[in-house]
């Protein structure tokens, strides 16, 4: 069943264009990689299809529904999850306020006066919850920290555990492995796979790190300077002559 | 680097002064104005430029997260002690104020609570809300003159005509932030002000508004056998209505309210990505911060025993936001040290003899220690004792300050790393 469907997104910023005439569509479950060079525009397209930007033409389809107008927390709730290139996490907030935010954020409980009779504290259900999804990502012994005071690595398996808590069904990673070292995108990229096994989340992985790409994709796209260059199985994209000019030239 | 500052701005005004035709108008209102438009100009265009080093980033234009309150980095002892301490001199306090002190230090400390009160709607707007608010006076204006109004002209109850005064502050607080929160930034800031600047001239005067400059006439409430006219009476109704208001406070920052805040001010496209609307929170804040304002206003009146518009003039807003900026805008305690400052260093200064005009600079040298911790002195300066105390007897805690920056930050910044991790 197809979960997105980006209809020609074509994205102009004053003078260049980010994107012209993209179409990518995701089925639910599946694991598909979005790669292409540096200023290619994949970040540009996330913005896109998680709101923060609206495309200066073409439509957003996500489960039958039209939401090229939607803004971010409206696609938030319908079940598009996102990290980030650059982590965005709550400063001053330790790990487990991270998730227990996403998670009151998700099922939209409280406001003033749950607050005011002091029901603002997270339940039994809620801190279960939350402490799963700390086992899942082995941030347990970190959880009472600052965020502040995790490195980079674990930053973003926070801005993972932060998505995951909202139950997406498509969820958008934009290079969850840069600033990691091999054994650890390795384990990222297990831990994706995982979570795209058990709880049947759709994965869109911008990734420059080919042999993640390799190994946990099974779908491609190729960007190149706004333009879709090739789609298709990995196998297929990765023996493909213009992507290995345009992506892996200098790499192969 | 503040204390060259203060007397950057000292020296700056002397010499306006030597080259301005004396005894003018421009004179008399520019000297003592100086050190607030210098403030404002930091406080407005702070964030801006240092945005301006990131702005290729399209998701960068957001504050750097604030450090976490020093509450939360202490350890368990040492949260107990001072919680001791704090009842203690708290309840201290009250004694000696109502018992040790003469009518005219009761009145000052009563006043200095009320103002605490209004300076908690400050808290919530700029320490949870993050934003900027120049009209918090006008909000307590709106309150005040409402308890006038209704009670002039329908004979209520003063305490129900403040909790009407309230809510219709929080609803003006709503209405003014649907529009004015869609500019953000530097641009709200401009937005509240010109709105305070506009119902000043043009509302206050309208006789079903503030009735000219005389000010409505605001009597003090009676609950059956108790008259707060009563100078002692009426400081424990003012305690109780900040206690109140501290509570509510403290629970609305506990609460999801205040997770959704601490969530959009540390990441606004982050909170968003996880289904929080941060429009809607926002204007939540500005309303709380409104009805808390007017409130405080309504309190100010009864006290005064009238609504006189000049207790509520845009000028005297624009000070009520630095000073709450410059002692704490996260914390209760901020708020309350403010609603003390402000009515007491007047008159510790006029005691020891200081020339009035001092209070500017003093002023000046708060502001831009403001500009060097945004998180306030109180909140500041608490991390650095609790920090270095729990070292000294090794309770164990600690704070995880890794805001780094300039030589003193890199200090405390390396002093905590010792302390995490021994
Ligand atoms: N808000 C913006 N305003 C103007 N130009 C932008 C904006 N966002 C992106 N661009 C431009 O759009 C192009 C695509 O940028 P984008 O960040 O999407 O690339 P990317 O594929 O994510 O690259 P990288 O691999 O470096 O992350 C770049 O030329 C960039 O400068
Ligand atoms: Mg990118």
């Amino acid at each position: 069943m197809t979960l997105l469907d980006a209809r020609s997104i074509t994205m102009r910023f004053s003078g260049i264009i980010a994107l012209d005439d993209v179409s990518i569509t995701v089925d639910s479950g599946e694991l598909v990689g979005l790669i292409g060079p540096n200023g290619a525009g994949k970040t540009t397209f996330f913005n896109c299809i998680s709101g923060l930007l609206r495309p200066t033409s073409g439509r957003v389809v996500f489960q039958g529904t039209d939401i090229t107008r939607m803004p971010v927390y409206g696609r938030a709730r319908k079940g598009i999850a996102r990290t980030f290139q650059r982590t965005e996490l709550f400063g001053g907030m330790t790990v487990r306020d991270h998730f227990l935010v996403a998670e009151r954020a998700h099922n939209r409980r409280g406001g003033l006066l749950k607050d005011v009779l002091n029901r603002g504290a997270p339940d039994a259900d809620e801190t279960r919850r939350a402490n799963s999804t700390l086992e899942l990502l082995d941030l347990t012994g970190d959880a009472d920290r600052p965020i502040e005071a995790l490195s980079l690595g674990r930053g973003r398996l926070v801005e993972l555990g932060r998505a995951l808590m909202t139950e997406p069904a498509l969820l958008l990673l934009d290079e969850p492995s840069s600033g990691l070292d091999t054994q650890e995108t390795h384990e990222m990229g297990e831990l994706l796979r995982h979570v795209q096994r058990e709880k049947g989340t759709a994965i869109l992985l911008v990734e420059h790190d080919v042999e993640m790409v390799r190994r946990f994709t099974d779908r491609l796209y190729v960007l190149d300077f706004g333009t879709l260059i090739a789609s298709g199985s990995t196998e297929s994209v990765m023996h493909d002559a213009d992507v290995q000019k345009a992506y892996f030239g200098d790499l192969v | 680097m503040a204390f060259a500052g203060g007397l950057l701005l000292g020296t700056t005004q002397a010499v306006l002064s030597g080259y301005l035709p004396l005894n003018s108008v421009f004179t008399a209102g520019v000297r003592p104005a100086l050190p607030f438009f210098a403030l404002f100009a930091l406080l407005l265009f702070w964030p801006l430029l240092r945005r301006g080093r990131e702005a290729a980033d399209p998701l960068a234009g957001v504050d750097p997260p604030p450090p976490g309150l020093a509450a939360r980095t202490r350890s368990r002892t040492m949260t107990l002690a001072i919680r001791i301490l704090g009842i203690c001199v708290g309840v201290g306090f009250v004694l000696v104020s109502l018992f040790g002190l003469d009518s005219f230090w009761l009145l000052l400390m009563t006043q200095a609570l009320v103002f605490a009160t209004i300076f908690l709607s400050i808290t919530v707007i700029t320490g949870m809300g993050g934003q900027v608010s120049l009209c918090q006076a006008t909000f307590a204006a709106v309150g005040a003159f409402t308890t006038g109004q209704l009670v002039e002209r329908f004979g209520m109850s003063v305490l129900l005509t403040m909790v009407i005064g309230a809510a219709l502050a929080a609803a003006v607080g709503a209405v003014l932030a649907l529009p004015a929160l869609r500019l953000g930034g530097v641009y709200l800031a401009l937005a509240t002000l010109a709105f305070a600047l506009a119902f000043e001239s043009v509302l206050l005067p309208l006789d079903w508004v503030g009735a000219g400059t005389s000010g409505l006439p605001v009597p003090r409430p009676v609950v059956g056998p108790i008259d707060f006219a009563d100078e002692r009476a009426f400081f424990l109704l003012c305690l109780v209505v900040l206690g109140l208001v501290a509570t509510f406070v403290t629970l609305l920052r506990r609460g999801t309210t205040g997770r959704f805040l601490d969530a959009i001010r540390g990441s606004e496209p982050a909170a968003a990505s996880i289904g929080i609307n941060p429009f809607r929170s926002k204007v939540v804040a500005f309303a709380v911060s409104a009805g808390i304002a007017g409130l405080g206003g309504s309190l100010l009146a009864m006290l005064q025993g009238q609504a006189n518009p000049l207790s509520f003039a845009t000028f005297f807003g624009l000070f009520w936001v630095v000073i709450v900026s410059t002692l704490g805008t996260r914390t209760i305690e901020g708020a309350v040290y403010a609603g003390f400052a402000l009515v007491l260093v007047p008159e510790i200064l006029e005691g020891i003899g200081v020339p009035a005009s001092f209070n500017f600079v003093l002023f000046g040298l708060g502001a831009l220690t403001y500009a060097r911790h945004t998180e306030g002195i109180v909140e500041f300066q608490s991390r650095r004792i609790v920090g270095a105390i729990d070292r000294l007897f090794g309770f164990g805690g600690g704070e995880a300050d890794t805001s780094g920056g300039n030589q003193e930050d890199d200090l405390v910044a390396s002093d905590v790393e010792a302390a995490v991790n021994p």
